[in-house]
């Protein structure tokens, strides 16, 4: 570093911002609030199906298993949407240095977006499902029923809505603002996930295009566009942690969408395997699926390298130990766990046991959730008027860190041995057991997938009160 | 200073030339070789796959330069070449 | 510093890394993906070499002969480009460019003729395993030189406002490694499908 960037660094840091830059970012605040508040219902519910796998009578006739694992995973893509969207409503005015275009908009789409959510979750608990689909519409135009997708009509139609105001909002902020990478990319991602989503509008009665076009919402997501999403999020908060050039992570960014792009999209094809699409889907998903952990390893060597390279000792460090998690939990359980399935001569035997649900945990967690938490951990503490929180309020925050992930590390490989167990017995064994006969054999894996469970509830927890911990600010 | 190149790091013109007119006659050799059908298979692919790694070889050194660019990266992309058609000579049988 | 555009470790300054590093691992990532379906390939012909041998019977090898010169002669035209703008010749290096757009060019209308019989003729991704392996790992391709002439024409494009006057002519360098690689996949594809039967 020559003498006159210190000297810059210096000044910058001298008066560097106690809060956010533009009063609009504010309205991310509401946004993160209720994505933690889901965020809590969807692990009580995931406490709930953890339990009801070893001791099936539980809560019924109340909440039977298959609506508690609907709730556990709509909350899951609720919660990340709130976290998207208050995560777009701060870094989009930031980088495009000017206020939001309509902030009393972004309030308003909040609201609609929590009340419909809390209907919605209410009309899962309170009616049969049937029931539900009946009165929502769904006799009109036909798209419930499928995993991750299960909202009435009226539901998604209000997604939808949701979805254009809030693009409209950013849009418009980003075409009379700076244009940067991040928030272009950024854009790009949130775009795609909206368009992606109409797709759940599309329900042929054919089984197999039903599922195939499932995958163009489900895959396309969290394959594709919203890895976008993550790379800008992760950028955004390393550009800030760090001091690091702009162009260089910008360039990290380029690189880490184009691997994503190129092996993503064909990659949908290892969902093709076995449902009734062409055999081509069998070499085409598995080549380029094999290269699926490759965009997810540029994101580590890119966080590592940002950090290690870091121009400024930034004070809020638990936003840092977040965006360092995210880059190797995401290249592990999306990375790593994905590809233990996607090769079609391994998929043949492990197709839907619980090694698609050990991928799922961590993927899920390490890329996307902790990708939102990065974000919050960064911007909250601005949100509240400070640079970073005290000491002693990130000490917990980090413990919580510590605690969750090992708690999902500890899931993820309960359900993996639970898996090996299923492919073993059930599967490759010469004298196959029964589907149940094969459960009775790994029921002690899944208690102890609930103990984990626990602790990574009160991992939450924690992270809960690292909210409310006051301490001695630093200067 | 950023980005400035040795104009001596490219081939000069006339080497230019000359590893053109060399890939242009291995890949004519090539096409010749499979077209008048005078090997057999047992020959033809071997020694095809040596044209394309010899082309290959060309173009990694010479071309992409990267005889002038750092180990790992011309180790990379020569291994690259090398297992890609070292494989797929054991894979005629 | 081009060798220095990510950050990574520290790379000697004796060693000269021929354009932008950031495009380097883009390559690298991209011959990965070549490989592995060269590979894949390779696997299933040696399962069942009599169906490969009867379909790469099928081709001719014309247009893919003339196609792999135009290839070359697009890669020597780059080559002769970047020599031009480290020695500051701008004219030069921007004709030379052009040549290797129009090489580019014409093989997309080759491979376009070449693929639009194969289609004709009623040959889809579904007629077995050779020409499954010949439509995924040739259209594959072409969509890379198309992207190819993108870069090379986004470099022409600021040739023309003088970006690369006084040798500084990292994005030249860039855009020639991309299409040196494209190049190299097609040298293996070409013996691999068409020649080696």
């Amino acid at each position: 570093m020559s003498n006159a960037s210190a000297a810059t660094l210096a000044a910058e840091q001298a008066r560097a911002p106690a809060q956010i830059k533009y009063r609009s970012q504010a309205v991310a605040k509401p946004y993160f609030m209720a994505a933690i508040g889901l965020f809590i219902g969807q692990i009580l519910f995931g406490l709930i199906i953890g339990l009801q796998y070893v001791k099936g009578d539980f809560l019924f006739p109340a909440i039977n298993f298959s609506t508690a694992r609907m709730v556990h995973t709509n909350l899951l893509i609720v919660w990340l949407l709130f976290g998207f969207m208050g995560a777009g409503y701060f870094l989009i005015p930031e980088e495009c240095e000017r206020e939001l275009y309509s902030p009393k908009l972004a309030i308003i789409t909040f609201w609609v977006f929590l009340v419909a959510g809390a209907l919605t979750i209410v009309g899962y608990l309170g009616l049969p499902y049937n029931v539900l689909a009946h009165l929502t519409g769904n006799d009109l135009l036909p798209t419930m029923g499928r995993g991750y997708l299960e909202q009435p009509l009226i539901t998604k139609v209000g997604i939808v809505l949701v979805a254009l105001s809030f693009l409209f909002n950013l849009s418009m902020t980003l075409l009379s603002g700076r244009k940067t990478s991040i928030s272009i990319v950024m854009l790009l991602g949130l775009w795609g996930l909206a368009i992606f989503f109409l797709f759940s509008f599309v329900n042929p009665s054919n089984l197999v295009l039903d599922k195939y076009f499932w995958w163009w919402v489900v895959h396309l997501w969290v394959e594709g566009v919203w890895e976008l999403i993550m790379g800008a999020m992760l950028a955004f908060v390393l550009v800030k942690v760090t001091g690091v050039d702009r162009e260089i992570i910008e360039k990290w960014l380029y690189l880490i969408i184009a691997m994503t792009l190129i092996t993503g999209i064909i990659g949908t094809g290892h969902h093709y395997f076995w449902i009734g699409t062409p055999a081509y889907w069998q070499v085409w998903g598995s080549i380029f699926s094999a290269l699926e952990p490759v965009p997810f390893f540029m994101m580590t060597m890119f966080a590592f390298n940002m950090v290690k390279r870091r121009r400024r000792q930034h004070p809020n460090q638990a936003a840092t130990l977040w965006a360092l998690g995210t880059g190797v939990m995401s290249f592990l359980g999306a990375g790593v766990w994905g590809f233990l399935g996607t090769l079609s001569v391994v998929n043949y035997y492990t197709h839907g046991t619980q090694l698609t649900a050990s991928h799922g945990h961590m993927a899920f967690y390490g890329a996307y959730a902790m990708v939102v938490l990065t974000m919050i951990s960064y911007t909250m503490p601005l949100l509240r008027g400070r640079e970073a929180n005290s000491p002693q309020a990130q000490n917990v925050e980090k413990l919580a860190f510590w605690v969750m992930t090992l708690s999902i590390v500890g899931i993820t490989l309960c359900l993996t041995a639970a898996g090996a167990t299923q492919v073993w017995l059930q599967r490759m064994s010469s004298a196959p057991l029964s589907f149940m006969e094969t459960q009775d054999h790994i029921m002690p894996l899944y208690w102890a997938r609930l103990v984990c469970g626990l602790g990574f509830f009160s991992g939450l927890m924690l992270y809960l009160i690292s909210f409310f911990v006051t301490g001695k600010r630093e200067a | 200073m950023a980005g400035i190149v040795d104009p001596m790091n490219t081939p000069a013109p006339l080497t230019q030339w000359l590893l053109w007119a060399w890939l242009s006659g291995l890949t004519l050799l090539a096409a010749v070789l499979a077209e008048t059908g005078q090997l057999s298979q047992h020959w033809l692919a071997p020694l095809v796959l040596g044209f394309a790694w010899l082309k290959g070889w060309v173009v990694i050194e010479r071309y992409m330069g990267l005889r002038h660019a750092p180990h790992w990266l011309r180790a990379s992309v020569h291994g690259w070449l090398l297992l890609v058609t070292g494989v797929l000579l054991l894979s005629f049988r | 510093m081009p060798a220095d555009s990510l950050l990574l470790e520290d790379i000697p300054q004796d060693r000269h890394v021929p354009g932008d590093l950031a495009m380097w691992c883009f390559i690298l990532a991209e011959l990965a993906v070549f490989g592995v379906f060269f590979l894949v390939y390779g696997y299933h012909r040696w399962r069942d070499p009599a169906l490969f041998s009867h379909g790469q019977q099928q081709l001719h090898l014309l247009l893919p002969t003339l196609n792999t010169l135009l290839l070359l002669a697009g890669s020597a035209a780059i080559v002769a480009a970047v020599r031009a703008f480290a020695l500051n010749r701008q004219r030069s290096g921007r004709r030379w460019l052009m040549s290797t757009m129009l090489a580019g060019g014409g093989f997309l209308v080759l491979k376009a003729i070449e693929l639009g019989g194969k289609f004709a003729a009623g040959i889809t991704l579904s007629s077995g395993d050779f020409w499954m392996f010949y439509l995924s790992l040739t259209v594959f391709h072409f969509l890379h030189v198309v992207l190819g002439m993108v870069i090379v024409a986004a470099v022409w494009w600021q040739a023309r406002d003088g970006r690369y006057a006084g040798a500084a002519i990292d994005g030249v360098e860039t855009a020639a490694a991309y299409w040196h690689m494209v190049d190299l996949v097609w040298i293996v594809l070409f013996a691999l499908i068409y020649v080696a039967r």
